[in-house]
């Protein structure tokens, strides 16, 4: 079993202090309490199969996370049991106090790969759904709903179908869902990967900016490099299976949130090369 | 104009279908060849006629019909679907009936009927319930099927979302299933109509069926004919009505 040190993400002065008395924003389905995430010595199986062997991870409250790492190696997993879905075999995962998968269910949302958006719903439904299933009527859930709408840039659409919405606004509907859903930690599987080049690096940009807004502890898993540093606060290089930690990156520009301004940055440049380093040196590895 | 199209060949086809057959009969050609008395080979012309002058008697014996139809797709609605949910919720009721329910598809209901009439008696009843027993298996395993289909992924994500065990059948599951209930809801439609008959074969005193043995025995051929088509365009309404229900309310399930 390999192990890697706790990598804590650093904070600095900037970031809020969790505070649980701060007043709920229920209108927005705001979460009580920031809460942290923390992996112990993480190991999980199927069958056979390691796929995550001593995964150690710290993420302060609001803040964001990326992983990253070849197809298959766990990354996903790893998110499901984050999110309470499964228990790892080994090790522990904790979200502020709770460390079981019920504790972790109620305080953790998990946002999967495709949209996911019900067909049989309209914009708006979808985006509502965690209310209805809260128990709201479908007035009070679309009510609810639509400043977020509004400030998602979605205004205009909640009637519309999700057939008849591009790719880039399902995925925005399916955040939207993912935010109401009122946990205070987000775990978003790839959300970008069906996309276009174009219709990516505006949502990477725009997650960017409603994190900075409606703040979370986020973990982003991805494939993509760029992505991961241009999104994160720390990002997690990770080998394939059975995932161990080869890298941690700290945002490497801080400040601008204009995409093209920041990629092309030199020292942004030289984090992802060494990022992209550290990936295929884990490969050659093996 | 695109329906038009769709609709034109087949409804031209039938016109000559049928002027054929008219001039055919007509001349005495098919009671010729089949050497029969060319009275009991009525031309559509004459059909048309006894519809006509039948009226009254086919929309009785229709309504009974239909009566019978409607009452034993509605309880094979209502059970086939809550077995479905049944059998989903429980992998060992699953297991235990799924067999049996195919097998029991294996026993014609025509040797039935006559069984379910010495039981139920010569009334409505046994007519729904052999409806019913048509009805069931197109309705019962295309909502299992539907309930199955749905994605795990999904399911995960409802789960995340705080939906429990009810709310995900009721926001996910269902709907999910909602297509594949209709399309099995439209087969079992177009045969119902052939359970009632076979109900009325086995013992009664009114409606289409019974209407068809009379006419069958009187050789009123040509009611005979009037009866099969007033049946055909019973089943032909229904089918549609269904297929209305479906682009209505379910329509996602074209979208796969």
């Amino acid at each position: 079993m390999q192990t890697s040190p706790a990598h804590s993400v650093e904070t600095d002065e900037t970031l809020t202090e969790p505070n649980p008395d701060s007043p709920a924003d229920a209108d927005r389905g705001m979460p009580r309490v920031a809460h942290g995430l923390r992996l112990r010595g993480v190991g999980h199986s199927f069958g056979e199969l390691e796929v995550i062997s001593g995964l150690e991870l710290d993420v302060e409250p609001n803040r964001t996370v990326a992983l990253v790492g070849p197809s298959g190696c766990g990354k996903s997993t790893a998110l499901e049991l984050i999110a309470g879905l499964d228990e790892p075999r080994r090790g522990t995962i904790s979200i502020g106090e709770a460390s079981d998968a019920a504790g972790r269910l109620e305080r953790a949302v998990y946002m999967p790969q495709r949209d996911q958006l019900f067909p049989w719903l309209r914009a708006i439904d979808n985006a509502a759904l965690p209310l209805r299933i809260a128990g709201s009527s479908r007035r009070e859930a679309r009510e609810t709903a639509r400043p977020l709408f509004e400030r998602l840039g979605l205004t205009g659409f909640e009637r519309v179908r999700p057939r008849e919405l591009s790719g880039g606004m399902r995925q925005r509907v399916a955040f939207a869902r993912t935010l109401l859903a009122g946990k205070p930690v987000l775990l978003l599987d790839e959300p970008f990967a069906s996309l276009d080049a174009i219709t990516r690096a505006d949502l990477q940009e725009w997650l960017l900016e409603a994190l900075a807004t409606e703040p979370r502890t986020t973990v982003l898993v991805t494939h993509d490099v760029e992505e991961a540093l241009f999104v994160a606060d720390t990002t997690l290089v990770l080998s394939s299976r059975p995932a161990r930690v080869l890298e941690v990156l700290a945002r490497p520009v801080t400040g601008p949130t204009e995409r093209a301004a920041v990629v092309t940055d030199p020292v942004f440049v030289a984090a992802r090369d060494r990022a992209l380093r550290a990936l295929a040196g884990g490969d050659r590895e093996r | 104009m695109r329906r038009l199209r769709a609709i034109l060949p087949p409804l031209l086809l039938l016109a000559l279908l049928l002027v054929a057959w008219q001039f055919a009969a007509r001349q005495d050609m098919i009671a010729d060849f089949l050497g029969l008395d060319p009275q009991l080979v009525p031309a559509p012309s004459e059909i048309a006629d006894s519809l006509w002058t039948n009226r009254a008697l086919l929309a009785d014996n229709a309504w009974v019909t239909f009566q019978e139809v409607l009452g034993g797709f509605a309880l094979a609605l209502a059970v086939g679907v809550c077995f479905a949910t049944a059998l989903h919720l429980s992998p060992l009721l699953r297991r235990a009936f799924y067999p049996l329910i195919v097998a029991s598809q294996t026993v014609p209901i025509i040797v039935i009927a006559p069984i379910l009439v010495v039981w139920l008696g010569f009334g409505i009843g046994p007519k729904i319930a052999i409806v019913a027993l048509i009805c069931f298996f197109p309705i019962t395993v295309n909502t299992l099927d539907g309930l199955e289909t749905v994605d795990p992924e999904q399911r995960k994500m409802m789960r995340s979302l705080g939906a429990g065990r009810v709310q995900r059948f009721r926001r996910l599951e269902l709907p999910t299933a909602l297509p594949y209930l209709l399309s099995g809801a439209k087969i079992a439609i177009a045969v119902s109509v052939i359970g009632a008959v076979f109900g009325e074969w086995a013992g009664s005193s009114e409606g289409l069926g019974h209407l068809m043995l009379v006419d069958n025995a009187q050789l009123e051929v040509a009611r005979l004919f009037a009866a099969v088509f007033v049946l055909s365009l019973m089943a032909i309404a229904l089918f549609g009505a269904l297929a209305l229900l479906e682009r209505r309310f379910a329509w996602w399930g074209k979208d796969r």
